[in-house]
């Protein structure tokens, strides 16, 4: 890992939630914000509480990124919605963030166990 | 790039808002609809789904603001927001805006026309290879007081030969050509150069080949160079020159290249180069003939120290083997340094007078802007109110500014490009000038002045209204109109003060170089301009020696038969007084030197204790026809024939420094070294130097500039010495001179049809020409020291103005307690000129500092005169007391109870 700099606090929580939208999007298929919403909350055991100040902001980027493309259509209850799907940029994209991301868990774990028992 | 993208998106999104808008709502409603089900799939009541459905959705309006800020890019989207708002500020106030931008535009357009001319001429490196390792070489003797001149023709070769420092090492004089074959004769301008002259500067011809060293031999010689211009005027523009010629001074001469338009010489209009080569035993070819110009190219690496000591060295070598050289160095100046050096101090000072203006244009507006604010207080207390913090309103408010400048910035630009079409009537008084052109780096200037400049007037009084405090008790105070606070008053009075001082610096040196000017029309030229036509004519080969004889006296008989013929048939025109020639005119430069040894002491020992004067050979009624005051003594005439006693005429200056209280008339000199002193095998057997006995004293004439004082001078007629090969004619009209062309060119056509009259001018004309500069610069600083009073005089009227409306109920209540309108008149006055007199103060110890800066372009008026000290500060003050009188006046005028009823 080079990216050394400093990253703030939203920036990270930004860079989660954006893995986790990605991430919902590819075990769920296609989904609206409500519905990515609450998949992340039953996910993390509604540990996480997702701000939808956030979400919507979040799904803005990754859509203007590339990673993800939204349509209008129709919910499961004859709603209509607009519907988020992963592209092949996003796919690779949260494939290459998954990689990065289990290695700094790795990486911090091991230092944080060593930290423990020294 | 991802990111690349998303700010493409964003950027576009800039622009299609409204529609984004109503899709997110429309989003975050099925959101909330979702929500709602779901919660009654749980089994809430209707309204408690809704509820809670509403509280976990949160802020709805924080939500789409983020969303926004995510979808567009917020800085810019305020920045256009404060760009359209200031645009509309602006159009609200047309007086105020056209005021501004007009300051600002006369502001910025004066630097930037000074800085494109100084980046032409001083910055823009010369357009040659390499241009930073050109240097000028210059012969040196400061033991005689002679620190630059040029290199004899064997001392050149030389030092090309033997230096080990330099890539490149030429030399060239100008001279001027009689063309011939052509229909009416025309005289070309060029430059006799050594071979290597282009290839030292690094430049190709357009067509055809530079010159070949072997083309430096005499009798390979005859080949030229000619310019663009000439190439399509004579050869019809043929890119094939193979058998072209050109017969100059009746030489024919192969044309071998054609450069190109686009090769800058310092010499304007140049039409041909020719090679330089010398005939065997030519005069010219001589050690003690100091006249090349040498440019050198020196080796990558090498220092201007080394290459110094380098060719010192060859010289001092030199020396050894030729006695005349001793004492004899040289001195190296990088070429653009030598070529534009002159130009560079009063740039410089034209450059500080800019900036002066600018900055006081700053400060005037700062004070407007500032003024202004106190009006918009409410708005801005309101923004605040309504959340926008201080930076945001900051933001705003410089935008403002920023906008004001560079609207005024884009105005200067253009008068800035009217200004510089004037530029060719300077182009005898600025070197390069065409060079100065408008360019990316101009417009880069512009735009960096002008985004300073509104940062700069904006930011003081943004800070000043964008105070917290302010902005709470002009919300408290209700609808009266806010009341400045001391701060702020102190800020007025502080900017008014240092308007003043910036404007009192300006003018100062203004009238320091309106003074100078002054001083420099009142020297005596040392002759009547008024009424003298004059022009040059070239002798070509034909009329000299082909093997000189260095013991015949006087000019060769041809020569003295033309200008007997010539000086005598213009004198038989009706019209003309008197007629005569001179070997160069005045105010054109100290051109001739000779040695001087006056006889009436003991003789130099060596060569280096040789004094130097210039030397002039004149014929006819040159004297008479300048009116040349005749001090002493006689002039020289017809009767100084050859047989006679060799006789010269002095001036006052060779007097005063060689035989104060003497009587000069009858003193033998010599212009040649003693004899002792001469190598044998230069005197001609049974030779002896020629005896010369002063006859005659005449007043001094500025041959160089007039800010100079004129040298020592010998004249000698060319019957009995020396001439000139390009003499100048100079004609007393009893009328106009210049109605006298015809008759004089007819004169001279009938004396040698072949030769062209050239440099047809008037003494007046050159008289104005040797003062362009100083008139220049002095006009130009007047322009700006007007202007900076204007702006302070303004600054200074509209701080008293608002005073006065400010303190309308005061005035009110004294009136009402028995003030007289003089009183009132007299505290008004007070005030602000106590404004003006620490401002006068403030300023009198800056301009004793920056004038020092301007002593090299002033003449016979010190850098701290104190008549234009004295009378600026009487000027500054009776404005400044002007501008007070007005709005003072208007006080005087309020009405206690209207003032009284008002409160």
């Amino acid at each position: 890992m080079d990216d050394t700099t400093i990253r703030n606090k939203k920036d990270v929580w930004q860079g989660t939630l954006a893995l986790m939208v990605l991430r919902t999007l590819e075990t769920m298929g296609p989904m609206h914000g409500y519905g990515i919403a609450r998949r992340i909350e039953q996910t993390s055991a509604h540990a996480l509480v997702v701000q939808y100040g956030t979400l919507y902001p979040a799904l803005l980027k990754l859509e203007q990124e590339g990673y993800i493309s939204s349509a209008w259509g129709l919910s499961e209850n004859n709603r209509k919605a607009r519907f988020y799907r992963l592209t092949r940029a996003g796919q690779k994209h949260l494939q290459k963030e998954t990689r990065e991301w289990q290695a700094t868990t790795a990486i911090l774990e091991r230092f944080l166990s060593a930290e423990e028992s020294s | 790039m991802r990111s690349l993208r998303a700010l493409a998106l964003r950027l576009a999104a800039l622009f299609g808002k409204r529609r984004q808008d109503s899709e997110l709502a429309a989003e975050l409603e099925s959101h909330l609809a979702l929500h709602i089900e779901e919660n009654l799939r749980a089994g809430m009541s209707p309204e408690e789904a809704r509820r809670q459905a509403i509280l976990r959705l949160g802020g709805l309006e924080r939500t789409k603001e983020i969303y926004r800020d995510q979808q567009g890019l917020p800085v810019l989207e305020t920045l256009f927001q404060d760009v359209r708002y200031g645009l509309r500020i602006l159009r609200k106030n047309p007086g105020f805006t056209a005021v501004a931008i007009a300051t600002l535009a006369l502001g910025i357009g004066a630097n930037s026309a000074i800085f494109t001319v100084v980046n032409g001429v001083l910055l823009r490196p010369l357009p040659y290879e390499d241009p930073e390792r050109l240097m000028s070489v210059f012969g040196s003797a400061p033991s005689k007081g002679l620190p630059h001149f040029g290199a004899s023709p064997p001392d050149f070769r030389m030092l090309r030969q033997q230096n080990h420092t330099f890539a490149g090492l030429s030399a060239y004089y100008q001279a001027n050509f009689n063309v011939s074959g052509t229909d009416t004769p025309e005289r070309l301008s060029a430059m006799v150069v050594s071979a290597d002259y282009f290839t030292t500067l690094g430049v190709q011809p357009l067509h055809g080949r530079n010159f070949l060293p072997d083309e430096e031999k005499w009798g390979s010689h005859l080949v030229t160079i000619v310019s663009e211009g000439f190439w399509q005027t004579h050869l019809n523009s043929d890119p094939n020159l193979a058998g072209k010629t050109v017969h100059l001074d009746g030489e024919p001469y192969q044309i071998i290249g054609v450069m190109p338009s686009t090769f800058y010489t310092p010499v304007a209009k140049l039409e041909a180069w020719v090679s330089m080569a010398w005939r065997p035993k030519d005069n010219f070819d001589s050690h003690n003939n100091y006249f090349l110009n040498m440019i050198g190219r020196v080796k990558p690496d090498v220092s201007r120290q080394q290459a110094y000591a380098d060719l010192n060295a060859v010289m001092s070598a030199i020396a050894q083997q030729f006695p005349e050289n001793k004492g004899i160095g040289v001195d190296l100046q990088p070429l653009q340094e030598a070529w534009v050096g002159k130009a560079r101090p009063a740039l410089l000072v034209l450059v500080g007078a800019a900036g002066l203006v600018l900055l006081i244009a700053c400060v005037n507006l700062a004070n407007l802007l500032l003024a202004r604010s106190a009006s918009r207080l409410k708005e801005i207390a309101v923004r605040s109110a309504l959340g926008a913090n201080r930076s945001r309103l900051m933001r705003q408010l410089v935008t403002e500014s920023v906008l004001l400048s560079l609207l005024g910035g884009a105005l200067g630009l253009a008068l800035a490009y009217l200004a510089l079409g004037l530029l060719p009537l300077a182009s005898k008084v600025l070197p390069r000038v065409e060079h100065i052109r408008v360019d990316t780096q101009v417009l880069f200037f512009t735009l960096v002045v002008s985004l300073a400049t509104g940062a700069l007037f904006g930011l003081l009084p943004a800070l000043e209204s964008s105070r917290n405090k302010k902005l709470s008790e002009s919300l408290k105070e209700g609808g009266r109109t806010a009341q400045p606070s001391r701060g702020s008053s102190r800020l007025r009075s502080g900017l008014v003060i240092s308007e003043v001082a910036l404007a009192l610096v300006l003018l100062i040196g203004s009238g320091l170089a309106l003074r100078s000017l002054q001083r420099l029309l009142q020297v005596d030229a040392g002759f009547a301009p008024d009424h003298i036509l004059t022009f040059d004519v070239a002798l070509p080969d034909s009329y000299h020696d082909p093997q000189p004889d260095p013991t015949r006296i006087g000019a060769p008989p041809r020569v003295i038969a033309f200008h007997r013929e010539l000086v005598s048939r213009i004198e038989q025109i009706p019209g003309v007084q008197a007629a005569g020639a001179i070997s160069s005119l005045p105010l054109q430069g100290e051109h001739w030197g000779k040695f001087f040894v006056p006889l009436d002491r003991a003789l130099p020992t060596s060569m280096d204790s040789v004094a130097n004067v210039q030397y002039r050979s004149v014929y006819g009624h040159y004297f008479t026809a300048l009116r040349i005051p005749l001090i002493k003594g006689r002039l020289l005439n017809e009767h100084d024939q050859s047989t006679t006693a060799l006789s010269v005429v002095v001036n006052e200056a060779l007097v005063r420094k060689y035989w104060p209280n003497q009587e000069p008339i009858g003193k033998t000199i010599l212009l040649t070294p003693p004899e002792n002193l001469i190598p044998p095998e230069l005197l001609p057997h049974g030779y002896h130097v020629p005896k010369l006995t002063v006859v005659g004293v005449v007043a001094d004439t500025h041959y160089g500039s007039l800010n100079e004082e004129p040298a020592p001078v010998v004249y000698g007629s060319i019957l009995q010495h020396d001439y000139s090969t390009s003499p100048a004619f100079t004609v007393r009209a009893d009328g106009d001179p210049t109605a006298l062309v015809t008759a004089v060119r007819a004169a001279l056509a009938q004396v040698d049809k072949n030769l062209p009259m050239a440099d047809v001018s008037t003494m007046d004309e050159i008289m104005s020409t040797s003062v362009a500069q100083p008139r220049l610069e002095a006009v130009l600083l007047g322009l700006f020291g007007g202007l900076a009073m204007l702006l302070a005089a303004v600054g200074i009227y509209g701080v008293m103005s608002y005073s006065v409306s400010q303190r309308t109920s005061e005035i009110g209540v004294r009136m009402a307690l028995g003030a007289a309108r003089g009183d009132v008149l007299l505290l008004i006055c007070k005030q602000g000129l106590r404004l003006a007199a620490v401002g006068l103060a403030a300023g009198l110890a800056l301009a004793l500092g920056a004038t020092r800066l301007m002593s090299k372009v002033l003449f016979g008026v010190s850098p701290t005169d104190p008549l234009t000290f004295a009378s600026i500060i009487v000027i500054l003050a009776v404005v400044a007391l002007l501008a007070c009188y007005v709005p003072a006046r208007r006080a005087t005028r309020v009405d206690p109870m209207v003032a009284l009823r008002y409160e």
